[in-house]
């Protein structure tokens, strides 16, 4: 009964530890102006190459550090690239990496990146999911200690051969903790060994005047095309897998699928070849780089400008980041 | 109304929220989840299969929960960080108090488990700040900082242990196991 109380009484630490969690971030202060500073960048610098902050200062009825917060936000979440004193917007359904933006760029001759994401093609590999093995081994191996008679006993003389002296339960506990860490940790970079690796090269980018490029192989750099004129058809898929998996991971994913129309003879422009269909697997946001495939196609981007806002400010809350 | 305005339509009421079940929902499923290990505690500990204690249940409970709220709730909005926080806070001084509590009421112990159970404290507590707040740590002077500071006190607890333990490759291990900690601790770039 004693211990009960004990026990008890403990619980209040964990209780009063989460409502000094929960206070630090909730009395956090709001990053003040991002609207009107989202607003500004969206009517005034959407289309443009670059700003600076004076240009910004004459757009917005704001104090010179308020605007700097708000700038210094939306860098961190990868809207704005800073180069020195020049703010370059990232478009909001941009999800490179800085490195990659600035190679994508180069690639598409400085075209107006309107998309741009990495492909998951090992996302559906159920056979990766065996990096999970070292902790779920490690946690197996444990349970089998405590569980399973005389595999106690083995520990204890493994221990007692090592170190000389009889371990307790609670040397055992921590040995066998210690084990499920490490098979924690290798984990977690196996999972992102595999990430890295399915990611490197397989880039896709929708630019305005360039249309899609993507990469065709690892060493590659952007040599897949599909000009916006030849592109015929666009079809969203999202498989059941995918849309059970979208309920859960950090980012949705899905399938785009497009077929173009490639010119036979580049001299007689009637003459059409064979069409052809490219799926993009496991693309990030899918229904979103579906729009803008629509709109490119439809060689409209009026949507992109109205939206514009909208897309900003989801993406400034972080909602949109894709971890590795 | 063009296909075009349909489009910028859609994307205006719902860029996140097509893709997810609605929050209502996920709170359920986490209740639901929550629900069931209370049930499943409660029958061990009343049919004698194992009897755990009742503070021990909770940190199973605030781990569970702390482990499942960011794969179940996918709202991001100012309460969902707060209570991820909450959570974090909760679960690492849960863990805490229970391994004093356990050297309480435990005699003896050999002198590495100390310093095993500092490192555990160290890597499972980051990792659990990584799963539950990922865009807190970044690649910057004071995230390195952070990192440093974790790695090094990992570094020398498994290092005492480990020399203790097979003398030189002792060494050789805790340097590769260190390494790896660290990498396992830098942020991974958003793509």
């Amino acid at each position: 009964m004693q211990n009960v109380i004990v026990e008890g009484l403990l619980l209040i630490i964990p209780i009063v530890a989460f409502m000094i969690g929960f206070l630090i971030v909730w009395v956090q202060q709001k990053v003040k102006g991002i609207n009107e500073v989202v607003d500004a960048i969206v009517t005034s610098f959407l289309d443009e190459r670059g700003f600076k902050l004076a240009d910004l200062e004459k757009k917005v009825n704001l104090p010179e550090p308020v605007i700097t917060n708000a700038l210094n936000r939306l860098h961190r979440s990868g809207l704005l690239i800073k180069r020195g004193a020049w703010y370059k917007l990232n478009d909001p359904l941009v999800f490179l990496s800085e490195k990659d933006m600035i190679r994508a760029s180069r690639l598409t001759r400085d075209d107006n990146i309107l998309y741009a994401a990495y492909q998951n093609p090992f996302l559906s590999h159920i056979e990766f999911l065996l990096v999970y093995g070292f902790v779920l081994g490690t946690i197996i191996f444990a349970l089998v200690i405590f569980l399973v008679p005389g595999s106690k006993e083995w520990m204890i003389n493994l221990i007692q051969s090592s170190t000389g002296q009889t371990p307790t339960d609670l040397d055992i506990g921590a040995l066998l903790l210690y084990i499920i860490m490490v098979g924690l940790i290798l984990s977690d970079i196996s999972d992102d060994l595999v990430k890295i690796w399915g990611r490197e090269r397989f880039q896709v980018v929708i630019g305005a005047l360039s249309g899609i490029s993507y990469d065709i192989s690892y060493s590659d750099e952007l040599s897949g095309r599909i000009m916006r004129g030849s592109i015929r058809d666009i079809d969203l898929d999202i498989t059941g897998t995918q849309k059970f998996l979208n309920y859960f991971l950090p980012i949705p994913v899905g399938n785009i699928k497009v077929s173009s129309t490639t010119i036979k003879d580049p001299s007689s422009k009637k003459e059409k070849g064979k069409s052809k269909v490219k799926v993009f697997k496991n693309m990030p946001y899918p229904r979103e780089m579906f729009f803008v495939l629509r709109s490119l196609q439809l060689k409209s981007l009026g949507w992109r400008k109205r939206n514009a806002k909208t897309l900003m400010l989801w993406r400034s809350r972080g909602s949109a980041m894709v971890p590795a | 109304m063009t296909d075009i305005e349909e489009e910028g339509d859609a994307i205006l009421k719902d860029i996140e929220r097509g893709y997810r079940f609605r929050w209502q929902f996920q709170l359920i499923l986490v209740g639901i989840i929550i629900g069931v290990l209370v049930i499943a505690l409660f029958e061990l500990h009343r049919q004698n299969i194992i009897n755990i204690g009742l503070y021990p249940s909770a940190l199973i409970i605030i781990w569970v929960l702390a482990f499942i709220w960011p794969i179940f709730i996918k709202t991001r909005n100012r309460l969902y960080s707060a209570t991820c926080m909450g959570l974090f806070f909760a679960a690492i001084s849960s863990f805490i108090v229970f391994l004093i509590y356990i050297y309480f009421i435990t005699s003896a112990y050999l002198p590495s488990t100390p310093l095993l159970l500092v490192a555990f404290c160290v890597g499972i507590g980051a990792q659990l700040f990584e799963h539950l707040n990922p865009r807190i740590i970044k690649n910057n002077i004071w995230g390195y900082i952070t990192i440093g500071i974790l790695s090094s006190i990992f570094a020398v607890c498994t290092y005492f242990f480990l020399y203790a333990l097979w003398g030189i490759p002792g060494i050789y291990i805790c340097v590769v196991l260190s390494a790896l900690f660290v990498w396992s601790l830098i942020p991974e770039e958003p793509y």
